[in-house]
């Protein structure tokens, strides 16, 4: 167990004339070394959601426990708490800094008050497992291109060696070979590095293809939460709240409903090939 | 339909655009050609989709449509104006309507139905006529229920709907969406892309659709496939997506059908490969298997 | 937080006041600030403070959202009526070592302190009222004449209406940014003044990237919309004064009368 948030409300906007409950009685546990999606459209409560994992916002109502210790206790340290639960925002924009790349990375190692040995230590292991390379460490962040941006972004996260890496949207706005790039690099923190992650994401197919656990959320509630192969069976109930399943499972489901004997849980491209290949040879 | 009779609204012969990146001091240090040699030409009425990955140019291509940037070489011409010439640039602002990626950053006025009419005060269009046309195109782009609101307590969505009933009211006659749908979320993407269609089915604009994402093209009559300033490939979507090799190089990916309906070509399923949409392809499949079996 | 900010937040409603001509707002709320300052009467507050409520209650502005605009200068409002509270000389009221009052210091500092509060409350439920675009508008109309001294009155109104846009956008946006580092275990609450303004370094550079790069993109949108300036430009909302505008006109000239004649002929409170 990592973390687990018990009876969790939350309210955005008290007093105002937009008070809307963002959060409603959520209970999740989000175990180590998992490969979580958080999926839902825009105000289902996710960015919420992950902002509570790290402290950032607080809930209204009920806990959240990191390692077994709530972390609304007064002894706990928030500032460990945002060390071990690192978050990248949506816009490597809005924490790129620095003059130089490497500068900006080591802004949290340098938060940290760690020995100055450790600090430089981490920087550079995080650029290196990013896979940004020597000859962009003295460039301006600014002047990267978008997918490396959000590399640094996430080398500036990772720096501060996080256990549970969360991460809201990290491929929008990038272009397909960018987001296979950015997943390449999630799915290598996750195996090799043994990082837990959690991504909020629009994209189903990519869900489908990387992620371990799919949470979906629609105004302010879990209403699924399961191995990508369980949850997209729900195709109806995901399209009703403005959702959807990948384009290979919603083939296989539209071929079952009009009679064919196919297995319908494809997750990908390849599986639902091979499972039509199969239908269409039996006699 | 009466294509042929259908004239060019753009046409673009060898269009070319550098631009000189500068140093601190302001020394010229490199100079980028960000368009190379592009041929387009878009029949009015037609629904064209640009397809490039990040920095393909196509971006940049836009700017020229709207003459936001103008040819180092090559011409460019809108609905028979040059866009060398200065002379044409309110015209041609005027026939061809931006929208652009950014919602928040083209939302000019604090209020939707004054930012809709934002296009008309600067070409100086009459008071009356101005809210007529305002209440027209807010009406077609399904916002007219959000006309007294704030454009910041709108989501992505309707904030790019507002753009297009901006780009509407002016009365262009054709509308170029500059990966405005980039930062939206499905069901905003989804809005912007239903308001565009029927924009070209029933009013018939001609609509430039610049994207990377796959699955928005498939609605498209034509598509072009940009690479580092170039074309780099052309034709209907189903033309397009076949060109496997091509698209990977211009760090694009067909959509799933399109990546099945090829898997499945290849295993030696005889199908067509002008299939889109998941019910046509079961449909599709279902015939094949009953032709087993009969 | 940032966000409490009233002033340039419309509230909708439809009102008597949210119809009126902006000019007439803009010179009534001159009107008022002014008359705020020129009294030193409890009459001439009753008269002030019931107008307010009176206006208040026409606009159905509820009060809890006008006094929000409060909370912002709070610590002026505070560090004002402390300063008048002690530093005035007069009759002594209460003594403990070297603090003294007085009887004219807490008049004094009740009296600026009702000022600034009603100058705020004021300005504010004009802003409330009015979209920033008519309030541009408003000024771009009044101060018209001083375009024959060359000042660019329809760009410092377009200047004005954007830069009244893009506040709200840049104050969720420096949250965002702040949450950003924040979540990079930056600390903005503790260190010596100078540590602290070295510390907002990480929130200010991306918000002037920011910034920068929405100008460019706006620059870029209006040229896309045919935006040449103010020549040649017509206006969806043209300003016309109705009757009910001349109306409000005669309401505050009745005001002045109304707060003279307190003031004057009503004994000295």
């Amino acid at each position: 167990m990592s973390i687990l948030l018990r009876n969790v409300n939350y309210t955005y906007g008290k007093g105002s004339s937009e008070e809307k409950q963002a959060l409603k009685n959520i209970n999740l546990e989000i175990h180590k070394n998992e490969f979580t999606a958080i999926v839902g459209h825009t105000g289902s409560g996710k960015s919420t959601l992950i902002q509570l994992l790290n402290g950032l916002e607080k809930a209204d109502s009920g806990e959240i426990l990191f390692h077994g210790k709530n972390i609304y206790d007064k002894d706990f340290s928030m500032k460990m708490l945002r060390s071990k639960v690192g978050l990248v925002f949506q816009y490597p924009e809005h924490q790129l800094f620095e003059a130089t790349v490497v500068k900006d990375v080591a802004f949290g190692p340098n938060n940290m008050e760690w020995e100055p040995l450790k600090a430089e230590l981490s920087t550079f292991g995080a650029l290196k497992d990013v896979g940004i390379g020597e000859e962009l460490f003295d460039v301006s962040p600014l002047a990267l291109s978008g997918g490396q941006k959000r590399r640094v972004a996430i080398a500036g996260v990772l720096a501060v060696e996080p256990e549970i890496l969360v991460l809201d949207e990290p491929m929008a706005g990038l272009d397909p070979a960018g987001r296979k790039e950015i997943f390449d690099l999630l799915k290598k923190l996750h195996s090799e590095r043994k990082i837990t992650i959690i991504m909020v994401s629009h994209s189903m197919e990519d869900v489908a293809e990387y992620a371990s656990r799919v949470i979906v959320m629609n105004q302010g509630e879990v209403v699924l939460d399961g191995e990508p192969r369980k949850v997209f069976r729900y195709e109806k109930e995901l399209k009703q709240i403005g959702l959807g399943v990948p384009q290979a499972t919603s083939l296989m489901h539209c071929l079952a409903a009009q009679g064919a004997g196919v297995k319908e849980d494809c997750l990908t491209v390849q599986e639902s090939v091979s499972e039509i290949l199969k239908w269409l040879k039996r006699v | 339909m009466k294509e042929q009779a259908k004239k060019y609204i753009i046409e673009a012969e060898n269009l070319a655009h550098e631009y000189a990146r500068r140093d601190e001091n302001g020394d010229v240090t490199e100079i980028v050609r960000a368009l190379d040699g592009v041929d387009v030409q878009i029949r009015e009425g037609s629904f064209v989709a640009v397809l490039g990955a990040n920095g393909s140019g196509k971006s940049t291509f836009a700017k020229h449509l709207n003459r936001l940037l103008f040819p180092t070489e090559g011409t460019l011409y809108i609905d028979g104006m040059d866009t060398a010439d200065s002379e044409n640039t309110l015209a041609i602002r005027q026939t061809a309507g931006m929208v652009f990626q950014n919602p928040d950053n083209q939302i000019i006025a604090n209020i939707v139905e004054e930012d809709v009419g934002f296009g008309l005060e600067n070409v100086g269009v009459p008071t009356d006529e101005i809210l007529l046309r305002v209440e027209e195109s807010l009406k077609e782009t399904g916002m007219y229920s959000y006309r007294r609101h704030s454009p910041n307590h709108l989501s992505g969505g309707q904030k790019q709907r507002v753009a297009i009933a901006g780009v509407m009211a002016m009365r262009p006659k054709c509308i170029i969406l500059d990966e405005a749908t980039a930062m939206l979320d499905p069901v905003g993407r989804k809005s912007v892309l239903d308001t565009i269609k029927r924009l070209n089915q029933k009013e018939h604009i001609t609509v430039v659709l610049i994207t990377h994402y796959m699955e928005e093209v498939t609605q498209a009559d034509y598509v072009y496939v940009m690479k580092q300033g170039t074309v780099a490939c052309s034709g209907t979507p189903g033309e397009v997506f076949q060109n496997v090799g091509t698209l990977k190089e211009c760090r694009l990916e067909a959509p799933q059908i399109t990546q099945i309906v090829q898997e499945l070509c290849r295993a030696g399923v005889s199908i067509t490969n002008e299939i889109y949409s998941v019910e046509r392809l079961a449909e599709e499949l279902l015939r094949l298997k009953s032709g087993f079996k009969g | 937080m940032i966000r409490n900010i009233t002033i340039g937040q419309y509230y909708v409603a439809d009102s008597v006041i949210h119809r009126l001509d902006p000019r007439v707002k803009v010179t009534g709320t001159l009107l008022y600030i002014v008359s705020l300052f020129l009294f030193h009467n409890f009459w001439g507050y009753v008269v002030a403070v019931g107008c307010f409520f009176a206006v208040m209650v026409l606009s159905k502005v509820p009060f809890s959202y006008i006094v929000r605009g409060l909370k912002p200068i709070f610590f002026m409002l505070v560090f004002t009526a402390v300063l008048n509270l002690f530093w005035t000389p007069g009759t002594v009221f209460f003594r403990f070592g070297a603090i003294q009052l007085t009887w004219e210091g807490l008049r004094k500092s009740v009296f600026m302190a009702f000022r600034l509060i009603f100058l705020v409350l004021g300005s504010s439920l004009m802003t409330l009222t009015t979209t920033p675009n008519q309030l541009t508008d408003a000024l771009e109309k009044l101060l018209r004449p001083l375009r024959h001294l060359h000042v660019p009155v329809h760009e410092i109104a377009m200047m004005m209406s954007i830069a009244l846009r893009f506040i709200p956008i840049l104050v969720e946006e420096t949250d965002r940014i702040m949450k950003a580092q924040m979540a990079r275990g930056a600390d903005f609450e503790s260190g010596s003044v100078l540590q602290r303004l070295r510390n907002m370094l990480p929130i200010l550079v991306p918000l002037f990237v920011s910034a920068i790069r929405r100008a460019n993109d706006l620059a870029l949108a209006m040229d896309a919309r045919c935006y040449h300036g103010g020549d040649g430009r017509t206006k969806m909302h043209p300003l016309r004064y109705q009757g009910r505008d001349f109306a409000a006109y005669f309401i505050c000239i009745a005001y002045c009368v109304l707060l003279y004649s307190a003031v004057t002929y009503l004994p000295m409170l």
